[in-house]
C-alpha cells in the first residue's frame, strides 16, 4: 500500500496581471510525509505563491494540487486544522500581547491554550504579557513560529521565517520546528540561507517558477558552501565581473585618514542603554562589519552615525564633520539604506528613483544618467511602473541600495542591506560593495550572513548595547577558537555571558 | 460560535489599546455636539443696518426709532452716504437704508413714496433677511403714522410654531446633527479595521485559519456595534443632561431606532473597509462617502424638499436621511408611529443591503 503523498502537484500555473507575470510555470512535484523541505529560489521565482497556492490562499490557473490529500480550496476547512502556515509579515497582532495573540489563533483552531512549554523552549515566557510590537525582530518570529505550530499541524508552511533572524535565534527557530514535528509531519520552509538549506532533508530549487532541482543537498556538494555555488550554478550561474556601480563611480578626493569615527556613543532610552560607549574609527576605502543578535543596538548606532538619532551623549565624526553641529556637510557624504523598507510604497520604482535624485540635488541629465545607471545595474526594466510596495522583497533591497548609492556618496552605511535577498542578488551586492571600498568609498555595514562576515575588514561584534570584540575576521575566530564565522559568533557571546 | 466571540475578544482587546477608537467614540461625539449647539446658528444673526435719513422730521424720526428698537436689527445712523457706502464695501454693515428728502411730503400727498435699500448681495442669505424686516419695520410704522386710513381693515396674521415654540432651530438641528455625528462615528470605526488587517499582513493568517467570512463579518459588527451604542448613549446623555434639549419621544423607540441606523452605518464603514486595502485610503474614503452626503444630503442643514428631484431620490439610499427624519420627530413631537415604522423599514433595508456586499466583498483568497 503506498502512502498518500503530502503535496502533489501536477502541472501547475499561477499567472498575476491577466497572464502577464508568470509565478508558477508548468510546475509539478510529489513530496512525502514526514521530511523538512526546503525551499530556494532568486526573488521573484515563484516561492510565496507556491505556499500561498498550498494553503489555499491563491486560486491556481491550471493544474491540480493536493495537499494530504485533498483539495486546498474547495476542502479548505478540513485542511486550516492540518496545516500551520506562516507568512512572511507572521500575522501577529501588533497591539495584542503575547498571550493574547496565542490564545486568539489557539481560538480560532479550536486547540487547547496551553503553551507554557512551547513559551519556555522559545524563551518568550518572561515576556508573555509584552505586546508583540514591542518584541524584538527574533522574538516575533519566534511568536509567529508557535502560532504555526498550533495544534500539530501535518504539514507546516514556513515562508521566511529566519528573514533578518540572527545566528542564535535562527539556530533556535529551527530546534523549535525540529521539537515538535512527529515522523509524519512535513516542513516546507522557505529560505535564503544556504547553510540552513543544506541541513535539510530536502530541497525543492525554483526559478522562474519551475523546479530546477529536487533532492537531498548534500548529493550537491558536501559542505555549505559548494551548496551555495551548486544553487547558483542552477539559478543561472554569476560570474563576478566589474561592478558597474562602481566603475561609473565618481569619488572625491579626500586626504582624511579616518572617515568615520566615533567617540564614546551613548543612546539611553529611559533608564535603558540602547548603545553603551561605542567607540570606533574606520579608514577611508574599510569594510566595516557590524555583527549581534537582533535587539543588540547595531540599527541604532547606525542611526546615530548618520544623523537619524542623536546620541545621548559622545560625538559622531563623518569626514570630519560632526554629525550633529555641522549635519548637512556630514549628511552629504552619506549613503543610508534602512532596514525596514523605507522607500515611497505608493510609488512606482521610477518615480522613487525620481524623487531620490531630486532629493540629493541632482537634475537634468546628471540624474536621467544616474538613473539610467541603477535601472540597468539592479536590473529593474521589467519593474519600472511597479509600485515599490509591490516589488519581490529582493527587489526592494535592490532599489533602496540603488537609491543609497546613486548620488555617490563617501561613505555608506547598510543596514542589513542582504536580508531576504537570494544568494546571486547577495553575490551582486558583495561585488558592489567590496568594488566600491577598492575605490575609495567606506562602508559601515551590519549582517545575518556569518558567511559575508567574512568580507569585511574589520568586524565590530556587538551584544547587549556594548562592543565585546573587535579585528578582523581571522582576529575574532582565533580569540574564539572556531572555525566559521558563526561558531565565533556563537561561541563570543557565550563567553560574554558566562562573565557576566 | 467559538471563533467568532475569540474575534470579538481580540477585536475588543484592540480598541481598548487604540486611543484612537475611543476618542473617536466619545471625543469627536463631544467636539460636534458643541460646535452644533454652540458654534452653529442656522437663525439669522442681527443684521446691521445702516441709516441716512434725508428728510428730518418727527415721523421719520419714529421710523428710525422703530429700527433702534427691532430685536433683529442693529442700525446706525450717517450723515454722508459715501461714509455708509464704504461700510459696506469693508463688510461693517450688511445693509444701507436712504430715506429721501421727499418721503414724508409724498406720503402726506396720498403719492407713491419710495425708500432705498442697499444689500450686500456676497451674502445672499442676508439680503433676504434685511429685506423682510426692513419691510415689516416699514409697514408697521405706516400702520401707526398718520398716513394711512385708520378706517380701513387690516390683517393681522397669528404666528404659532408648532412642536418649536420659540422657533429656535437648535431644537432641531442638535438632534439631526447626531445623525451626522453617528455617520462619521460608524463609518470611522470600522473603515480602517479591515484594511488594517490587510495593511499589517494578518489577513493572510486569518484567511489561512479555519475561520468563515461570516466569522470575521460578525467579529467586526458587534465590538463596533457595542462601542457606537454607547458612543450614542453618550452622545444622547449629552444633549438631554447637558445642553437640556427638550426630548418628547419614548427612550425605547430612539434605542431601537438607533440601533438600526448604527447597523447600515458601520456596513458602509466595513463596506470601505473590505475594498480598500490601505487605512490612509479607507478613511479619507469614509470622510467623503460617509460624513459629506451625511451632512449636505440628509436633510439636517439642506432641506430635502428644495432639492431636485433625481437628488431628493438620491438621498433615500442614505441611512442618515431616514435617522434625521426619525429623530426630528421623535425629539420635538414625540413618537409619530408611521414615521418610525417608515425609517426602521428603510434602515433596516439597507443596513441588509450593506451587509450582503460586505459578505460579498469579503476575500476568501488573496488574490480576489
Amino acid at each position: 500500500m503506498t502512502e498518500t503523498p503530502s503535496v502533489e502537484i501536477r502541472a501547475l500555473r499561477k499567472t498575476f496581471n491577466h497572464g502577464q507575470n508568470v509565478a508558477i510555470d508548468n510546475l509539478s512535484l510529489t513530496l512525502r510525509k514526514g521530511q523538512i523541505i526546503g525551499l530556494i529560489g532568486a526573488d521573484g521565482a515563484g516561492k510565496t505563491t507556491l505556499l500561498r497556492l498550498l494553503d489555499g490562499l491563491l486560486l491556481q490557473d491550471s493544474g491540480e494540487i493536493s495537499v494530504l490529500g485533498s483539495n486546498p480550496i474547495k476542502q479548505k476547512i478540513e485542511l486550516a486544522r492540518k496545516i500551520g502556515y506562516m507568512p512572511q509579515k507572521f500575522g501577529l497582532y501588533e497591539d495584542l500581547t503575547v498571550k493574547e495573540n496565542l490564545e486568539f489563533y489557539a481560538d480560532l483552531k479550536g486547540i487547547e491554550k496551553k503553551f507554557d512549554t512551547m513559551l519556555k523552549f522559545a524563551g518568550l515566557q518572561a515576556f508573555q504579557n509584552r505586546q508583540a510590537g514591542k518584541l524584538s525582530g527574533g522574538m516575533k518570529q519566534k511568536l509567529g513560529l508557535i502560532c504555526a505550530l498550533m495544534g500539530n499541524p501535518e504539514l507546516l508552511l514556513l515562508d521566511e521565517p529566519s528573514v533578518g533572524v540572527d545566528p542564535v535565534s535562527r539556530r533556535e527557530l529551527l530546534k523549535m520546528v525540529k521539537q515538535s514535528v512527529t515522523k509524519d509531519t512535513t516542513v516546507i520552509w522557505s529560505t535564503a540561507y544556504m547553510d540552513e538549506a543544506h541541513g535539510f532533508d530536502n530541497v525543492i530549487v525554483i526559478d522562474k517558477g519551475k523546479i530546477v532541482y529536487l533532492g537531498n543537498p548534500r548529493d550537491l556538494a558536501p559542505d555549505s558552501r559548494g551548496f551555495e555555488e551548486k544553487i547558483i550554478e542552477l539559478m543561472g550561474g554569476f560570474t563576478p565581473s566589474e561592478s558597474l556601480v562602481a566603475k561609473n563611480f565618481a569619488i572625491l578626493p579626500s586626504t582624511i585618514q579616518y572617515v568615520v569615527e566615533a567617540d564614546n556613543l551613548v543612546k539611553k532610552y529611559g533608564d535603558f542603554y540602547a548603545v553603551k560607549n561605542n567607540s570606533f574609527k574606520i579608514k577611508r576605502g574599510e569594510i566595516f562589519g557590524l555583527l549581534g543578535p537582533n535587539g543588540a543596538g547595531k540599527s541604532t548606532s547606525f542611526k546615530m552615525m548618520c544623523g537619524l538619532a542623536k546620541p545621548t551623549s559622545g560625538t559622531a565624526r563623518i569626514m570630519g564633520y560632526d554629525i550633529v553641529k555641522q549635519a548637512s556637510l556630514a549628511r552629504e557624504n552619506i549613503g543610508y539604506m534602512a532596514q525596514k523598507f523605507s522607500l515611497y510604497p505608493n510609488l512606482s520604482v521610477k518615480q522613487n528613483f525620481d524623487f531620490f535624485a531630486g532629493a540629493y540635488g541632482l537634475y537634468g541629465k546628471d540624474a536621467q544618467n544616474a538613473i539610467s545607471q541603477m535601472i540597468e545595474i539592479f536590473g529593474f526594466e521589467h519593474y519600472l511602473d511597479d509600485n515599490a510596495q509591490e516589488l519581490p522583497l529582493g527587489f526592494k533591497q535592490r532599489l533602496s541600495m540603488a537609491c543609497a548609492v546613486m548620488h555617490n556618496p563617501s561613505v555608506l552605511f547598510l543596514d542589513e542591506p542582504t536580508s531576504g535577498v537570494d544568494v546571486i542578488a547577495r553575490r551582486e551586492f558583495w561585488n558592489h560593495i567590496t568594488s566600491l571600498a577598492a575605490k575609495g568609498v567606506t562602508v559601515m555595514v551590519t549582517t545575518h550572513f556569518m558567511d559575508e562576515a567574512e568580507f569585511c575588514d574589520r568586524i565590530s561584534l556587538f551584544y547587549k548595547g556594548e562592543t565585546i570584540a573587535t579585528g578582523t575576521p581571522d582576529e575574532l575566530k582565533q580569540s574564539a577558537a572556531a572555525k566559521t564565522m558563526e561558531e565565533a559568533f556563537i561561541n563570543l557571546i557565550k563567553i560574554r555571558e558566562e562573565a557576566a | 460560535m467559538k471563533i467568532t466571540l475569540a474575534f470579538i475578544k481580540k477585536e475588543m482587546l484592540q480598541i481598548l489599546r487604540d486611543p484612537s477608537s475611543l476618542i473617536i467614540a466619545f471625543v469627536l461625539p463631544t467636539l460636534l455636539l458643541l460646535i452644533y449647539t454652540y458654534g452653529i446658528n442656522l437663525d439669522s444673526a442681527k443684521i446691521r443696518l445702516g441709516i441716512k435719513n434725508d428728510d428730518i422730521n418727527s415721523q421719520t424720526q419714529e421710523l428710525v426709532d422703530a429700527f433702534g428698537q427691532n430685536a433683529y436689527i442693529s442700525s446706525s445712523l450717517f450723515n454722508n452716504k459715501d461714509d455708509m457706502y464704504q461700510q459696506i464695501i469693508r463688510s461693517k454693515l450688511q445693509a444701507a437704508l436712504i430715506i429721501p428728502s421727499d418721503f414724508t411730503r409724498n406720503l402726506a400727498a396720498q403719492k407713491q413714496a419710495s425708500l432705498l435699500l442697499i444689500t450686500d448681495g456676497s451674502n445672499i442669505n442676508q439680503v433676504g433677511y434685511a429685506q423682510t424686516y426692513v419691510n415689516q419695520i416699514v409697514n408697521q410704522w405706516l400702520n401707526q403714522s398718520g398716513f394711512v386710513d385708520k378706517q380701513s381693515p387690516s390683517i393681522e396674521i397669528l404666528p404659532r410654531v408648532q412642536y418649536n415654540q420659540n422657533a429656535d432651530g437648535r431644537r432641531a438641528l442638535v438632534p439631526s446633527s447626531l445623525a451626522v455625528t453617528m455617520t462619521l462615528i460608524g463609518i470611522l470605526l470600522t473603515a480602517l479595521v479591515i484594511s488594517r488587517e490587510w495593511e499589517r499582513g494578518t489577513m493572510e493568517a486569518l484567511l489561512s485559519a479555519n475561520i468563515s467570512p461570516w466569522q470575521i463579518i460578525l467579529g467586526k459588527y458587534i465590538p463596533y456595534f457595542v462601542v457606537g451604542m454607547l458612543s450614542l448613549a453618550f452622545s444622547m446623555m449629552m444633549i438631554i443632561v447637558v445642553f437640556q434639549l427638550p426630548f418628547r419621544g419614548s427612550y425605547w423607540v430612539l434605542f431601537i431606532v438607533s440601533a438600526l441606523f448604527l447597523y447600515a452605518s458601520l456596513g458602509i464603514g466595513l463596506i470601505i473597509s473590505s475594498l480598500l486595502h490601505d487605512q490612509m485610503l479607507a478613511s479619507m474614503a469614509s470622510l467623503i462617502i460617509g460624513f459629506l452626503p451625511a451632512l449636505m444630503m440628509s436633510g439636517v442643514v439642506f432641506p430635502i424638499v428644495s432639492m431636485p428631484p433625481f437628488f431628493a431620490w438620491l438621498t433615500k439610499l442614505l441611512p442618515p436621511t431616514h435617522y434625521v427624519y426619525f429623530i426630528k420627530n421623535e425629539f420635538l413631537a414625540g413618537t409619530i408611529w408611521q414615521t418610525v415604522l417608515i425609517s426602521s423599514l428603510f434602515l433596516l433595508g439597507l443596513g441588509f443591503l450593506f451587509s450582503l456586499l460586505v459578505y460579498k466583498k469579503t476575500a476568501r483568497r488573496l488574490d480576489e
